[in-house]
């Protein structure tokens, strides 16, 4: 007799090669196991990659352009934190000042890529005929434009900051929304009169040509927007200051220690110590509950991929199971424990499932190659009117959970096994034709 | 000769089966013993008893009431599970059908049981090849059952049940799947085994010829010896 791990291995190793070769004993039975496992494994991590995407491009589409177009919120938003905890009596009670030396002080950060200035105004839009109400941007066009570059990384055919052209080099003048220009009948090189209130609560005005006309991606945005250079803005308003800063940094890794540092950075300053940083998800309601409801309908079918591939399996490693009732009884009667025959048939399910994760794998890369390649349009999310081109990513972060998830599930199917072996005395077994 | 050292002893056995709400007698108040080195033939006709009692002496089945020993040790009230381990120790099986695991070769057949004994590979690999040897089917040593013929395919299956060194074999109607000429060559084989290894066999038929071979002949009728 040999030491007692050598011995248990040798027997594990003998009941493995024992159910790897049953795998071959029927083999349009295992096939369609290995087939089950192969594509609930390539559905779950297609489904995943497609909610990858799905996620990803939110956040994207967050940080970078907002979900109302109103430019995005960026990485991380610098706001006055009385504008937060108040309400400001005049126009731009709580901006933010010196922001030319604010916004070097921010770039000192080695993680800052660009910081972006704002203003948002409001007022009223005239062709001369007819007055329509206005929500204005005053912007960084050039910044800007860098901003909304950053969505091509997601669909290549996006090509948003060529909205933003006409307002390159601070040239004056607006774009509106689509649907405000119409309502004006307005269209590209008409000059317009643009109304504020100033700072001291006075209306002002001014003459501004329309450089351009966009649409958003959301239909009611388009009914008010207005996009100005941040110049014009401000001596509209008759005002230095601005609404906030928003801030890029270069990528998000290790994002909330970014945030810390830049928060500790301006804490220093008295003269930016007031400042508060909001990062983009605080400021993300509409991305929190679409993702909310994104998890949860992958958590459903996930769940019900999973449960698909545990019945059918089970329903597999119980004909097999039936079938080789005289055997088990054999491999009683010579000697061999429930638990021992009962691990073969749990190895053999484990190697089904081992297999066919494998294979959907593969299937998988090759399934999201083929719809990344067909440039899938898919329509446009409720609320907006862009439509999206389908991608998938590859989420190999979430491959190994699909992996033990599916080869856990056919593990499973095989207690099918042990109810009937336990079912059957060694004399019924043997008896069983 | 057998010794008069008893290796299974059963007293006042009955086993009783359920048909629906029927009863059916297998076996009704047995007593006798199978002593060591024995070669010992249960006849009788179809439904007599034979197989329900050789299920009782190999320890696969219990009896309704009785007692049994084995070794002179009592095993009645071991549940069936636990008595996985005595089996393997001491009891070999030959079935009427031959029973070979189909996936795995003639080696391995016998490996397995050997294996989840404890033996290490030297050990296993020297007795499987000599019990191969001694069957005459050294040369099939990897070939599947699937490519043996019947005779080659019971020889096998008596390798693996003596390779272990079991002080029992179990035979159920052993050269009922045979042919004649093989069914008298595996018969006689366990005839020399027994007298050449000194392991007791007890085995079912009603084929007159395997009677013939018995060192102890038990004659049953409706579940009860009746002549010995």
């Amino acid at each position: 007799m040999q030491n007692n791990n050598a011995h248990q291995w040798r027997n594990f190793s003998k009941l493995l090669k024992l159910a790897y070769r049953n795998l071959f004993r029927n083999k349009r039975r295992s096939f369609f196991a290995i087939l089950i496992a192969a594509s609930g494994c390539a559905a779950l991590s297609v489904a995943i990659g497609y909610y990858s995407f799905s996620i990803y491009s939110l956040q994207e589409l967050t940080i970078r352009n907002g979900f109302g177009g109103s430019s995005g919120s960026g990485h991380v938003q610098v706001f006055d934190n009385r504008m937060i905890e108040q309400s400001e009596q005049r126009t731009m009670e709580f901006g933010i000042s010196n922001v030319n030396a604010l916004m070097n002080e921010i770039k000192k950060d080695d993680d800052v890529d660009y910081v972006l200035p704002r203003i948002e105004f409001g007022g009223l839009i005239s062709n001369g005929e007819r007055s329509v109400p206005f929500k204005g941007f005053g912007i960084d066009a050039e910044k800007e434009m860098k901003l909304w570059s950053g969505l091509s990384a997601i669909n290549p055919k996006l090509k948003l900051d060529q909205q933003l052209l006409p307002l390159q080099n601070g040239k004056p003048g607006i774009i509106l929304g689509k649907t405000l220009a119409n309502s004006l009948h307005a269209k590209v090189g008409d000059m317009m009169m643009m109304y504020s209130t100033t700072v001291d609560g006075a209306i002002n005005a001014t003459d501004v040509e329309l450089l351009g006309i966009m649409s958003t991606g959301v239909s009611e945005t388009d009914k008010y927007y207005l996009l100005t250079n941040i110049t014009i803005a401000q001596k509209l308003i008759n005002t230095d200051k601005i609404s906030l800063l928003s801030i890029m940094f270069k990528n998000r890794k290790q994002f909330d220690n970014k945030i810390k540092t830049l928060q500790l950075n301006l804490a220093k300053n008295n003269a930016t110590k007031n400042l508060k940083l909001i990062p983009w998800s605080e400021q993300a309601a509409f991305y929190i509950s679409i993702r909310d409801i994104f998890n949860i309908i992958f958590i459903f079918m996930g769940t019900i991929i999973l449960v698909i591939v545990l019945l059918s399996c089970w329903n597999i490693m119980n004909m097999t199971t039936m079938e080789r009732i005289r055997e088990i009884g054999t491999l009683k009667a010579i000697g061999l424990s429930t638990k021992n025959i009962t691990s073969m048939f749990m190895l053999e399910a484990f190697l089904i499932g081992v297999i066919g994760v494998f294979i959907g794998m593969v299937a998988q890369l090759i399934i999201s190659q083929i719809i990344n390649a067909l440039h899938i349009i898919m329509p446009p999310v409720p609320g907006m009117s862009r439509p999206y081109t389908l991608q998938v990513y590859a989420a190999t972060w979430f491959h190994p959970l699909i992996a033990v998830g599916i080869i856990a599930a056919i593990t499973v199917s095989s207690f099918s096994s042990l109810i009937i072996i336990k079912r059957f005395s060694i004399v019924e077994s043997l008896d069983h034709s | 000769m057998s010794s008069s050292i008893p290796l299974v002893q059963l007293q006042n056995i009955s086993r009783k089966y359920y048909l629906g709400k029927t009863e059916i007698s297998a076996l009704d108040n047995l007593n006798f013993q199978i002593n060591k080195n024995d070669f010992v033939v249960l006849a009788g006709p179809s439904g007599s008893g034979k197989t329900t009692l050789l299920n009782i002496i190999g320890c696969i089945d219990k009896p309704s009431a009785g007692k049994v020993f084995f070794e002179e040790k009592e095993i009645t009230d071991t549940p069936l599970e636990k008595l996985n381990h005595l089996r393997l120790q001491n009891i070999g099986f030959i079935f009427q059908s031959f029973n070979l695991i189909p996936v795995l070769t003639a080696f391995e057949n016998i490996e397995l049981p050997l294996l989840f004994k404890g033996y290490d590979e030297k050990t296993i690999k020297d007795l499987a090849e000599k019990f191969l040897q001694r069957m005459g089917i050294a040369d099939k040593m990897h070939q599947k059952p699937a490519n043996l013929s019947g005779g080659q395919r019971q020889r096998l299956a008596i390798a693996r049940a003596l390779a272990g060194n079991p002080s029992l074999i179990i035979a159920d109607e052993p050269t009922a799947s045979l042919d004649r000429k093989n069914a008298i060559a595996i018969i006689e084989l366990l005839r020399e085994l027994n007298d050449e290894l000194g392991v007791t066999i007890v085995l079912a038929s009603h084929d007159q010829m395997i009677i013939d071979h018995a060192k102890t002949k038990l004659f049953m009728q409706d579940g009860k010896v009746v002549n010995v």
